[in-house]
């Protein structure tokens, strides 16, 4: 047989060929000892990946949660608002959708958690109306961040520095667009959120798109510093967006880069 | 509560170490693991209608935790709009065991590099290697098809080799 390829060596190694498959990589590493080496090295990564996830290296289960499984009630009223706005979005491409996808939103938040509106138009004020859906304007403060900041730099969005505009995430939608999660910190230092929102980039194109925008209610003074009580209604809303977009995993902040690198081809 | 849905509820808990450790090789920190399994839980209990019975329940709760991994660390990088520790900086194992053990080195080094993977070729580790799914299954806790999982679980193997040994031998490799 020819030199079988690394992901066939792997299955081999994991007993994942079938017997026909097996004989043969089998046979053929008979002849070859840098492939039985490897085939040794895939097998003690393997083990050793699991021995570093060892059960008994946990702490026991903890009983709250056996409590919350076997006791808790079988619906609570904060996701089936979720589920229904869903309903007959999922299959549909977001990409030449944004307008539905931001009414499904609507509704999501209708029925949902408080505290957050969407936004058609942008709103007055202190710095909320930055994230407006549908294209963004080139040569804002918008398109350049999200065009040319990686994620985590924040960077104030006018001239008098009322507010700071910054990219906290960036990951693939369902149709494989590159998009944006953003947000809108009031102030120059504090970390006070006051509008979020995704923006994806239109293929082909340097046209990026707000595909929903999220204000965040003006919460009393946290108690400490490090506690935003509007967060969650916050995270509610964009989650659902996240959703309907179909979001994958975030890149890492080597993939964004070579994307940033590479203007996102 | 049916019969059915009592059923259910109690193989959940029975799969609950193997969802910890799930999400443990996922974050990294048995803490933020167990905040993990604690919502993927509840998660599950709203949409017990929807698992189909003679379905397999394993992978189902798979994927709401790995869905459930996914969100919070959305809504962490959203709370912090700051890099996320590595988990090799947060790993919070009691390492104790391994102390007099040539061992510790390398499983020190296995969970530093797979801290530092692509959230996408972790979890392919993670199903695979960590808890013993076959490709298929975690093809279908991951929605991709199997030839996707099997890249990424290659180039995770390779990485986690390279970082044992440096850099491999094997020629095919790349492949």
């Amino acid at each position: 047989m020819n030199t079988p390829d690394a992901e066939t060596l792997m299955a081999y190694a994991d007993g994942e060929l079938d017997n026909a498959e097996t004989a043969r990589v089998h046979a053929y590493l008979q002849t070859d000892e840098t492939a039985r080496a490897e085939v040794e090295r895939l097998r003690r990564t393997a083990t050793l990946v699991k021995a570093a996830f060892e059960p008994s290296l946990l702490a026991p289960v903890p009983d709250r949660m056996i409590d919350t499984v076997l006791n808790s009630p079988a619906s609570s009223p904060n996701v089936v608002p979720m589920r229904t706005a869903r309903v007959g979005r999922d299959s549909r491409p977001a990409a030449q959708h944004w307008g539905s996808a931001a009414a499904a939103c609507l509704a999501l938040l209708v029925a949902g958690s408080a505290g957050v509106w969407w936004s058609q138009t942008g709103s007055s004020g202190d710095g909320e109306g930055l994230i407006a859906l549908g294209p963004v304007l080139p040569g804002s403060a918008l398109a350049d961040i999200l065009e040319t900041k990686p994620s985590g730099v924040m960077q104030a969005s006018n001239a008098a520095k009322t507010s700071r505009l910054g990219v906290v995430a960036t990951f693939r939608d369902k149709s494989d667009r590159v998009c944006r999660e953003v947000e809108v910190l009031a102030g120059a230092s504090e970390h006070r959120p006051v509008a979020a929102g995704v923006a994806c980039r239109l293929p082909g194109g340097g046209t990026w798109i707000v595909e929903g925008a999220a204000r965040v209610a003006a919460a009393p003074e946290a108690p400490d510093a490090g506690y935003v009580p509007s967060g969650a209604s916050e995270s509610d809303a964009l989650d659902g967006l996240l959703k309907i977009l179909g979001a994958q995993s975030s890149l890492s902040p080597d993939d964004e880069q070579r994307l940033l690198d590479s203007h996102w081809q | 509560m049916t019969a059915t849905e009592t059923d259910i509820r109690r193989q959940i808990v029975a799969l609950l170490p193997r969802l910890r450790r799930l999400a443990c090789a996922l974050c990294g920190n048995q803490d933020e693991a167990d905040d993990i399994v604690q919502a993927a839980c509840e998660k599950s209990l709203t949409r017990l209608d929807q698992f189909e019975p003679g379905t397999r329940l394993d992978s189902w709760m798979f994927r709401i935790v790995q869905t459930t991994f996914i969100d919070q660390r959305r809504a962490r990088l959203r709370r912090n709009a700051a890099p996320l520790e590595r988990v090799a900086d947060v790993v919070a194992f009691d390492a104790r065991i391994y102390e007099r053990t040539a061992a510790r080195a390398d499983l020190a080094i296995v969970r530093a590099e797979i801290g530092r993977m692509p959230d996408e070729q972790r979890a392919v580790l993670a199903l695979v290697a960590v808890d013993g799914l076959a490709y298929k299954e975690a093809a279908e806790v991951l929605g991709v098809p199997i030839g996707t999982v099997m890249s990424r679980l290659a180039r995770a193997r390779k990485r986690l080799a390279e970082a044992l040994d440096g850099p491999t031998t094997f020629s095919k490799v790349t492949s």
